[in-house]
């Protein structure tokens, strides 16, 4: 909960002063300067986190891939892994490393026409890379 | 009458730093940028390959995962530092996020050092754009035996390889001389049909029918004929061409790709050296904190990049 509250006090920064950085809103009150340092630390746990999930993740990929080497699984089933997994690993960084998780409702209006655009590219060209004209 | 301040305050603009709201456009910009790349491989990749004829694994082009697993590995740890350096200076820390940038900027120096070295390969090989032996049949066929022929005139003089690998050379090229042999003769001796399987895993399940246009010689060869063990099976650093279907293609490719993104952790690392030299001046602190965040957001971003090449690249 207080790692929410911290997103949105971070996220309405910029709401409140404009350009000025985030390094120079410094708390004097005994209070805020203690949830200020609680939500720190819940920011830390989550970077951490999602460095280990992210290490755990590419080692995936990297385990299925020699599976399909071993045999035990065939290419296909281990393609649809790998590229979930680089789907969920991007979808980590952008969501907490990014602060999309505080920032999505301020730059969704600039990100979705673009993730628009590049959707329907892949889409336009699947016919030649799925059917293959032969 | 309404005057101009009786009307409501409308806000102004996304409510973004101005830094920040230009550096997600430029995302937006590199998202496209990066799509088209990787786009148009995959539609190289899978729209002309068939299954006689298919796109090279990263074996048959000197690609090893692991080496790719690694760097993914460090784009990851940059990534952690980054932030870490944003999260020191919100919490008031200059000087250990100057660490980290420091820990960040040897980071993308590890990565860039790493991909040299795979270039470094690539070029060793001679698997560059339009310098791949990919067809085997006249002119080219002759082209590509003339050109084993001095690597292993090369081999001959100076070595480079074990002993077991540098007779069968010494045999290949008294055979090459004799004029005994055909362009596709000196490929399957040169690749070799042993290990030709467990290269190209999942392969066994594909057609077998003869190719006219590439070489693997594991389908231009009769089923009851002997496997041959190749100069490359005996000594995997011979430095020997051979067939690569659709190698020209994925080395045009892989250096796109990978070069473009190459460029853009160099600018990331550039940036993070000014910060660097910020601090060494004295002249670094909280002030710079959306400096820090804006070129964080701009180096996760090629990291996101490099998530989806690696898997493309290297497993896929």
């Amino acid at each position: 909960m207080s790692e929410q509250h911290h997103d949105h006090s971070h996220g309405d920064h910029s709401h409140s002063h404009g350009d000025h950085s985030h390094g120079e809103h410094s708390h004097s009150h005994g209070g805020d300067a203690h949830g200020h340092a609680d939500d720190a630390a819940a920011h830390f746990r989550s970077y951490i986190a999602i460095f280990i999930a992210l290490c755990v993740f590419t080692a995936i990929s990297f385990v299925f891939n020699e599976l399909v080497r071993g045999g035990i699984i065939s290419p296909m089933t281990s393609a649809t892994v790998i590229m979930i997994v680089a789907i969920i690993k991007a979808g980590c960084v952008a969501y907490i490393f990014m602060h999309l998780k505080a920032d999505w409702g301020k730059v969704y209006c600039i990100m979705i026409p673009v993730v628009i655009m590049c959707v329907m590219m892949i889409i336009v060209f699947l016919p030649d890379g799925v059917l293959g004209w032969r | 009458m309404i005057h101009a301040n009786d009307e409501p305050a409308v806000p102004m603009g996304l409510p973004l730093p101005n830094g920040k709201l230009a550096m997600w456009l430029f995302l937006v910009t590199e998202i496209m940028f990066f799509t088209a790349l990787i786009g148009s491989y995959l539609i190289y990749r899978n729209g002309q390959p068939t299954a006689s004829q298919p796109w090279p694994t990263p074996h048959d082009v000197h690609l090893a995962e692991w080496i790719g697993a690694v760097n993914t590995f460090v784009l990851i740890c940059s990534s952690l530092t980054v932030v870490l350096a944003l999260w020191s200076l919100h919490v008031g820390n200059s000087k250990r996020a100057v660490q980290y940038i420091g820990v960040t900027l040897a980071l993308g120096c590890v990565f860039l050092v790493i991909k040299a070295y795979e270039y470094q390969q690539k070029f060793a090989h001679g698997i560059l754009p339009g310098r791949v032996f990919e067809k085997l049949d006249s002119p080219h066929g002759y082209k590509y035996m003339r050109h084993v022929q001095e690597q292993l005139e090369h081999i001959e003089k100076h070595g480079g390889v074990n002993d077991k690998a540098k007779k069968a050379c010494a045999e290949l090229l008294a055979d090459i001389r004799a004029g005994k042999l055909q362009p596709k003769d000196v490929n399957e001796r040169v690749r070799g049909t042993k290990s030709i399987k467990e290269t190209n895993p999942g392969k066994e399940f594909i057609t077998t029918k003869d190719s006219t246009y590439v070489d693997l010689p594991e389908r231009s060869r009769p089923k009851d004929a002997p496997m041959v063990e190749g100069i490359l099976e005996m000594d995997t650093h011979a430095h020997l061409s051979y067939s690569i279907p659709f190698g020209n293609m994925w080395a045009s490719c892989y250096f796109a790709m990978t070069g473009f993104h190459a460029l853009h952790v160099f600018g990331g690392l550039v940036v993070f050296a000014i910060m660097l030299v910020m601090a060494w001046r004295g002249r670094f602190g909280p002030q710079n904190a959306q400096m820090v965040e804006v070129t964080g957001l701009y180096w996760h971003f090629v990291d996101i990049v490099w998530i989806f090449l690696f898997p493309l690249l290297y497993l896929v």
